[in-house]
């Protein structure tokens, strides 16, 4: 069940009304219910196996975790109460044996839900790298790998458990003692196809509260989801339908110059619509539940930096990064070993940068890898760790030549110039997670600086793609419309909140002209497949 | 509670307005398959949209089925020989399913006699989803719709979404939405009945050169010997079924169930025979149009506008006369002409007469123009003063069939014989004033009084080839100026200008252009006449019709000359009641040394008379033509 089709809309809408209906302590239950069954109808039974070994695996282990915490508190306290307190060598002693064990334990459902992760979504990469590593040493590789199957969400919801289980271990919060509580919590529909990636600590709550209907709540939350059909059907299949056919035909037709640039660009917005699309009608599903999820987007083209850029695009993924990659790193003791070895060579500032540009520089190369089993996305990651890593590595530097070059970074102009360069790298960096592969994408990006035919916007070579003058029309006003309620919502006005308390007939017409909008401008129907969004594979 | 009942109120207002929204944004973007002269409107949805207009219980038979069907019969041709009302209800490759649920559909309103399925379906395969939509779409919501939609569209998901929700496949036509698409109308009134007909006057290519169903699989090996094997098509057991089906919603509602071949080339015995075999299980016969027996008539070079697959009109109206009298043969029909009920067939019978008259004019409009015009100008030569030049030539593609008006005119040069010379001539109330033709330029200059005795200064000039043709009447300059011949008409009575015309004569130019053309010419007053050719005689009374044309009355039988179905050269001219049909429509032009010709206002072609009747000829423009003698 895609979030781009009917069944999924009256699923959602089914789903909406059994849950205010039903007696308040019965939501839960029902949003589990739903959770499952939609989960059954998007990978069948044998796919929901996985979700179930990774919920009770994860749920055992954090209450193992707790067990073990709880355990050596008691015998500390016990001791304390009983006039005997352990003395402190003891206590140290006894600390590190339980961590030690806890280590295992968190060792232990890290390794089999990443495990679970890595053989179905990498199973097959590694397998044809074997194969094709043995293929060529004369071995023959036939360990083939097709026959895996890839759970809906897999990667969502086993970063969302990992980092539970994480934050259990590091004793950020209790962990659950209902299952129930827990599966939905993995669970959990609106989310599951494409994110976000939640935190326990900012859902739980609101997963276990009953909800009362809440208006305004519905209102904003059917407004979001029309935004998102919007910009899914109307902005981004559309652009896609050039971009498809650049990407897919670069090399035998020949495109050059202008055409992939353009190519390019709309890739740019193709994505941002999808997948923020995407992310609308999570969020607006969410909140007709009275579940608000945490953001994802925080208008991206908008962003100076490509450090800020990942900072408003998929923002949980970045943060999960932030949390369990880039600050163990940085904070290990060994780090800080290595850290004072540095210094002495490089000097302070940089002694100090070296360690966190490292620790980015890993957390993007697997930010490019969590988009898929390629060595593409390894590229992508090590692209966009390059600008990230340097960003802070130069900090310094850049400062330095601004000064020597006079230039004021408070202008808007220098804001303005900061903006393209970020977008500029950010399309780039696009050519080679789009690339049919890296090869292909830097030959395209070859070809885009080569040839300077400005004439294709005159000649009706754009005309070529599948898109008339009027579907040319379309995507420009809709791309203008989308840049627009990025730059209000940059500066702080929420225009859902605004539509879903005007009168009820300024609403309707609202209502109404988007939903047509989508129906007759979108690009769906006959021949044409919108029905899978760009992350949900991811 | 109280909010709840609001909440759910305005909700199912919500869903309610929404879905009138969406109704009718779909009503405007599904297309509307409009009538029109355009080989791509076949008019599926005004077929259907008329079919509901129809009264309830008022149609006598149905006919049904692929293409064949709704290009053969016109009810409105049967209606007008037999007073018996039917409907074509077919649509283009329909399959036999969607012939079913169309039939139960009409059922629904009406109660025929009998239903006439055409047995194509037989040999179509595959289903064509655009097809089928224009089968589907267009029946009204119901039930049954749901059903038909089930069965017809359940093989391909994109087609079944569409018959459900039409914007599925149409909400892109918002790009090419235009006025048509608003309007919903067609371009043409919709007079046929569910039929579709095609005015074109012959077929592409000689019947002899037909072969659409040889079913033959020509192999060239790489020797270069050629074999030909059968290739047989297999048949469609599947319409048998709907076939099968059709016949039980018959029998249940006491309707006689007729499979039939119309005529086509897209057809052979052996199909014939295989569905008969098909037909023996459920207790049917094939009546077979196609075969040699050709009960209407078909003649293949001249009936069909596309090479053999359909009839024109000209089959059309053939196989309708044919089935006028089958229907009244087999069936116990009364006419239905002037009953109380049927005022709709009686005044679209009426408008039909006109429409279809004005649709086979236009098709040999470019001849009868020009006839009707100078005939016209003949017709009151004695009102002006006609002034004529020609530039370049006018002899290379001279109609001699208008030699007879420039006799009336009183000129004596033959026109077709002045190759590439100069020609000036002035003809005053049919007196031919001077004449002249000169392979140099020519200028003449003239006074000429009118009725009134108020002089004109009159200036011609004739330029040859290349130069140019002037015709100045008081330093007005009238003539056209187009290579061929041109002619400027001044009213004798006061000097005024009445018309100025120029045909052309040049390869490139043969068009003729006329500021204004006259009613069709009525060269010969109502009354009784006697036709002579040498030997034969025939008395007639000539009536005029309301469009100016001639209805030509036996006197002897009393009945008129029709044309009826006929096109082919060596056509006996048959007779009949007067229907207001085009078939009976002539025109009568002036001919040479006083004579008369003969036009068929329904075939374009001319007659002659020979042994006391007349036979169908070619209107050949360059060589003589038959002519009669009128007393």
């Amino acid at each position: 069940m895609a979030l781009f089709s009917v069944t999924f809309f009256i699923f959602l809408f089914l789903t909406v009304l059994v849950y205010y209906i039903v007696p308040k302590k019965m939501q839960q239950a029902v949003l589990l219910a739903a959770s499952y069954i939609f989960y059954c109808y998007g990978t069948g039974w044998k796919g929901i196996a996985f979700i179930l070994i990774t919920t009770v695996s994860t749920f055992a282990a954090a209450l193992k975790l707790e067990k073990l915490q709880d355990g050596y508190q008691s015998e500390v306290e016990a001791a304390k109460a009983a006039g005997n307190p352990i003395p402190s060598s003891e206590k140290t002693k006894l600390k590190a044996t339980v961590l030690s064990k806890k280590r295992h334990i968190l060792a232990a459902g890290l390794i089999i839900n990443f495990g679970i992760l890595a053989v179905l979504k990498y199973g097959r990469f590694i397998i044809e790298n074997i194969d094709q590593v043995m293929t060529k040493a004369g071995f023959g590789g036939h360990l083939g790998g097709s026959s895996l199957i890839l759970p809906l969400g897999i990667s969502f919801y086993t970063f969302m458990t990992m980092g539970y289980l994480i934050d259990v271990h590091r004793d950020k919060y209790k962990p659950d003692h209902n299952l129930f509580h827990f599966a939905l919590f993995t669970a959990y529909f609106p989310q599951i196809i494409q994110g976000p990636i939640g935190r326990y600590n900012d859902m739980a709550k609101q997963l276990q509260e009953s909800h009362k209907w809440d208006d305004i709540g519905f209102r904003t939350g059917f407004l979001r989801l029309l935004w998102g059909y919007f910009k899914k059907i109307v902005i981004a299949e559309r652009a896609g339908l050039m971009v498809n056919e650049v990407f897919a035909n670069f090399d035998s037709a020949g495109y050059k110059g202008f055409v992939i640039f353009i190519a390019a660009l709309l890739y740019g917005f193709q994505i941002y619509a999808d997948f923020s699309g995407g992310m609308d009608i999570v969020f607006g599903a969410s909140d007709m539940f009275g579940i608000h999820l945490t953001e994802n987007f925080r208008q991206p083209y908008y962003a100076k930096t490509v450090t800020e850029f990942w900072q408003r695009w998929h923002i949980t993924l970045g943060a999960w990064m932030k949390d369990y990659v880039f600050y163990p790193i940085c904070l290990s003791k060994r780090a800080a070993r290595i850290q004072k070895k540095l210094k002495k060579r490089f000097g302070n500032y940089y002694g100090r940068v070296l360690i966190p540009t490292f620790a980015s520089f890993v957390s993007f190369v697997l930010v490019g890898i969590w988009h898929g089993a390629d060595w593409k996305y390894v590229f992508y990651g090590i692209f966009m760790a390059a600008f990230v890593s340097t960003n802070t590595l130069l900090e310094k530097f850049y400062g330095d030549m601004r000064k020597k070059l006079h230039v004021n970074a408070d202008t808007t102009g220098y804001k303005a110039f900061q903006i393209i360069r970020t977008t500029i790298i950010v399309l780039i960096g696009r050519f080679l997670s789009r690339g049919s592969s890296t090869t292909a994408a830097l030959g395209m990006v070859k070809a885009m600086f080569t040839s300077f035919n400005i004439n294709v916007f005159t000649d009706g070579t754009l005309m070529n793609f599948g898109l008339e003058p009027k579907d040319w029309l379309v995507l420009l006003l809709s791309i203008g419309l989308l840049m627009y309620v990025d730059y209000i919502n940059e500066n702080g006005v929420r225009i859902r909140y605004k539509i879903a308390e005007m009168r009820l007939p300024v609403r309707w017409v609202v209502y109404y002209a988007a939903i047509m909008a989508i129906l007759i401008i979108g690009i769906y129907g006959v021949g044409y497949d919108a029905s899978s969004f760009i992350y949900q594979n991811f | 509670m109280k909010n709840k009942l609001i909440r759910i109120i305005k909700a199912a207002i919500f869903v309610i307005l929404l879905a009138l929204i969406i109704i009718v944004a779909s009503i405007y973007l599904t297309p509307y398959w409009r009538y029109s002269n355009d080989p791509d409107d076949a008019g599926e949805s005004a077929r259907y949209e008329n079919f509901y207009e129809m009264p309830e219980n008022t149609l006598d038979y149905l006919v049904i089925g692929p293409s064949n069907s709704y290009h053969s019969l016109e009810p409105m041709q049967v209606y007008a020989y037999s007073g018996i009302t039917g409907f074509d209800l077919g649509g283009p490759s329909q399959p036999m399913y969607c012939s079913y649920y169309w039939l139960k559909e009409a059922l629904k309103t009406q109660s025929p006699k009998v239903v006439f399925v055409d047995t194509g379906a037989f040999v179509r395969e595959t289903p064509n989803n655009e097809r089928i939509l224009k089968a589907i779409l267009p029946m009204k919501p119901s039930m049954l719709k749901l059903q038909a939609i089930k069965d017809c569209c359940g093989y391909d998901n994109d087609l079944l979404y569409t018959a459900l929700f039409p914007l599925y496949q149409f909400h892109s036509r918002w790009k090419e939405l235009s006025k048509k698409d608003i309007e919903r109308k067609n371009t043409e009134p919709y007079l046929t009945k569910g039929a579709t007909i095609r005015f074109v006057s012959q077929n592409g290519i000689e019947a002899d050169e037909i072969n659409l169903r040889e079913e033959k699989n020509v192999t060239v090996s790489s020797d270069g010997t050629v074999s030909t094997a059968v290739d047989e098509m297999p048949l469609n057991e599947d319409s048998a079924y709907w076939l099968g089906k059709m016949k039980e919603l018959c029998e249940e509602n006491g309707i006689e169930i007729v499979p039939i071949k119309f005529p086509t080339k897209n057809w052979n015995q052996r199909w014939s025979d295989k569905v008969q075999k098909y037909l023996d299980e459920i207790g049917l016969e094939l009546v077979d149009l196609t075969g040699e027996e050709n009960p209407a008539g078909i003649n293949w070079d001249k009936d069909s506008f596309d090479n053999g697959k359909h009839l024109n009109y000209y089959g059309m109206v053939k196989t309708s006369k044919y089935f006028a009298g089958y229907l009244s043969k087999n069936w116990d029909f009364e006419s239905h002409k002037g009953q109380s009920g049927y005022e709709l067939w009686d005044n679209d019978l009426e408008e039909y007469r006109t429409w279809e008259t004005d649709e086979i004019t236009e098709l040999f409009e470019k001849n009868r123009e020009k006839y009707d015009y100078f005939n016209g100008l003949a017709a009151d030569k004695e009102n002006y003063l006609v002034l004529m030049c020609v530039k370049t030539d006018v002899s290379k593609y001279w109609p001699v069939n208008l030699d007879g008006v420039m006799e009336e005119f009183g000129v004596k040069t033959d026109l077709s014989e002045i190759y590439q010379q100069s020609y000036i001539a002035v003809s005053d109330g049919g007196k031919l004033l001077m004449e002249v033709s000169d392979p140099d330029i020519i200028n003449y200059d003239f006074e000429w009084k009118d009725d009134r005795n108020t002089s004109h200064s009159i200036h011609i000039k004739s330029g040859g080839v290349g130069g140019e043709a002037d015709i100045d009447v008081d330093d007005n300059s009238y003539a056209p100026g187009n290579a061929g011949l041109n002619i400027v008409v001044i009213n004798k009575k006061d000097g005024s200008f009445v018309t100025a015309a120029s045909l052309g004569s040049d390869d490139e130019e043969l068009a003729f252009e006329a500021d204004a053309v006259d009613d069709p010419a009525v060269v010969l007053d109502a009354g009784d006449y006697t036709f002579k050719n040498g030997n034969s005689s025939f008395a007639v009374e000539l009536k005029i019709n309301e469009d100016g044309s001639y209805l030509v009355v036996d006197k002897k039988t009393g009945k008129c000359l029709s044309a009826a179905g006929l096109n082919k050269p060596g056509d006996k001219v048959s007779e009949e009641e007067d229907l207001g049909l085009a078939a009976t429509k002539w025109r009568i032009y002036h001919g040479r040394n006083g004579k008369y010709w003969l036009y068929s206002v329904f075939n374009g072609m001319t007659a002659r008379l020979k042994d006391g009747g007349f036979v169908l000829e070619d209107l050949n423009e360059y060589s003589e033509i038959p002519q009669v003698d009128i007393n």
